[in-house]
């Protein structure tokens, strides 16, 4: 055969043989991968991002932890359902056609996910970038004009701004309003938001990211890796007086806990985010400045100009505390909680992780709220991107 | 109401998108089995394992790239390119020859 395989390769320069075309399927699953990861990278970030400027920097807790917990909720059922394959099938038929079946149907769900896309608007920030295009005088797609009258729903751009001749483009808009069109004067967007954020925004880089890799280390060290630690005997035992059998040793369905710690993760995310909205209701309103409480009313004021949003001109520090909180009562918990775990008692060790879902949850669900603040709008993205890029982690 | 919608549609996605992130890492061992023929099985995982970890070091490159496009071409456009890139993928490997069948494939061809 590899005579055959190198008769072939220097006969036509071609790489049509057995032993080289089955590197080629390798070589493409590792390709994809990588596609995958970089889909990945920006996926979480872009969403806290979409979502809080979406809902106008309202319930920030609510939303950015309903966003992230529908990120946990994806990884959870992605193990649950290879969990369920690997019960119900046979090895044969796993490695046959059983791994494919939740590759295919993670494409299903992602087709409903696009055709709900479909049917929202914009988000508020994309509507200005489309308004530049407008007025530099770029084709704007049909859909956009469709959308564009919830500029004028946005608070921050009551003021009007003279742009007569990209009414007549936006007929639609100055008819429905009745009254003189706002429009954002160009170059609203930062040419280059990579160097924007070195030069501007470099402490935020480092606050950014070091709340980032403070939820990857804990998070995947508790309530991710934790499994592997939780059921290998070798590594448990290691912990534990008693040298007993290495099948007794490890702790009974370590697997299935941790997966059920991450579910009641995803259901406690939203309620420690309404904990953070009510901190911050209340920083809000002890706030002298009625500049702070506009988060609902819009405020014609000159400066308003400069923002491209509200969240622009948002503080968090409520949300601050909720998390430097959260950070205390990890520090507290997390001795107790790993002596829980290596008693190898199942539902000992279940409470452990339990202690460290309560402060995780607390941290993680107010987190988006945070990072979405620390950036303008400019460079909000490419900021959490860097942010991320230095952290690592999600 | 639209609001609602939207975050609906958002929240899909998100979890979509680490669903299939996750599920190839639950395959690991049968991906590396099917992918990376060799007789020492955990040679295999550990191989299955590095595109897992390759895929960790694209993650941050990532945020960077669609950081980039989201502040330059509208949040929307970089959350459409990052489902596609989760999607298309995902899709091509659930249909994917394993490594024996595309010796047999490239054969015929």
């Amino acid at each position: 055969m590899r005579v055959y395989c190198f008769y072939l390769h220097s006969f036509g320069g071609l790489l049509y043989c057995t032993c080289l075309s089955g590197l080629v399927a390798t070589i493409l699953l590792v390709v994809l991968r990588l596609f995958q990861g970089l889909a990945v990278g920006g996926e979480l970030v872009g969403a806290y991002i979409y979502t809080l400027e979406a809902t106008n920097g309202q319930r920030r807790g609510f939303w950015g932890s309903a966003t992230k917990a529908s990120g946990n909720l994806g990884t959870a059922l992605g193990m649950g359902s290879a969990c369920v394959l690997r019960y119900q099938l046979s090895p044969e038929a796993l490695s046959k056609w059983g791994w494919r079946v939740p590759f295919l149907g993670g494409v299903l769900l992602g087709i409903v996910g696009v055709w709900l896309r479909s049917k929202v608007e914009h988000s508020a920030y994309d509507l200005r970038l489309l308004d530049d295009s407008v007025q530099s005088s770029r084709a704007v797609r049909p859909k956009a004009l469709d959308r564009v009258e919830g500029v004028v729903r946005d608070p921050l751009t009551d003021e009007t701004v003279s742009a007569v001749e990209s009414c007549s483009e936006h007929q639609q808009l100055c008819v429905s309003t009745g009254r003189a069109t706002t429009l954002l004067p160009p170059q609203r967007k930062s040419r280059n938001p990579f160097l924007d954020v070195l030069r501007n925004h470099p402490e935020m880089l480092i606050a950014v990211s070091l709340v980032m890799s403070f939820w990857g280390c804990t998070y995947y060290s508790t309530l991710v890796w934790m499994s592997y630690f939780m059921s290998d005997p070798h590594l448990i035992c290691v912990h534990t007086s008693q040298s007993s059998a290495a099948e007794n040793c490890a702790v009974q369905g370590a697997w299935f806990i941790n997966f059920a710690m991450n579910c009641c993760m995803v259901i406690a995310f939203p309620f420690a985010g309404m904990v953070g909205d009510y901190i911050q209701a209340r920083v809000d309103k002890k706030s002298s400045s009625s500049y702070l409480l506009s988060t609902t009313q819009p405020v014609a004021s000159e400066e308003s100009t400069l923002e491209l949003h509200a969240l622009d001109r948002m503080n968090s520090s409520g949300y601050e505390y909720v998390m430097k909180f959260a950070v205390v009562v990890c520090a507290v918990v997390a001795l107790p909680a790993f002596l829980l775990i290596i008693t190898r008692n199942s539902f000992a060790a279940a409470l452990g992780q339990l202690l460290f879902v309560f402060a995780l949850a607390l941290f993680g669900a107010n987190a988006p709220a945070f990072l979405v603040s620390k950036f303008p709008s400019t460079t909000r993205f490419t900021g959490l991107g860097i942010g991320k890029l230095m952290a690592s982690t999600k | 109401l639209d609001t609602a919608i939207f975050v609906d549609s958002v929240v899909v996605l998100v979890g979509d998108v680490r669903f299939d992130f996750a599920v190839f890492g639950a395959f690991a061992d049968v991906i590396g089995a099917q992918f990376f023929p060799s007789t020492n099985p955990e040679l295999e995982l550990l191989k299955s394992l590095s595109v897992f970890g390759a895929a960790f070091a694209m993650r941050p490159l990532g945020g960077v790239v669609m950081g980039w496009i989201g502040d330059r071409f509208g949040r929307k456009r970089a959350l459409e390119i990052s489902i596609a890139l989760m999607l298309v993928p995902s899709f091509l490997i659930g249909c994917l020859p394993t490594y024996q069948h595309a010796g047999i494939l490239f054969l015929l061809a």
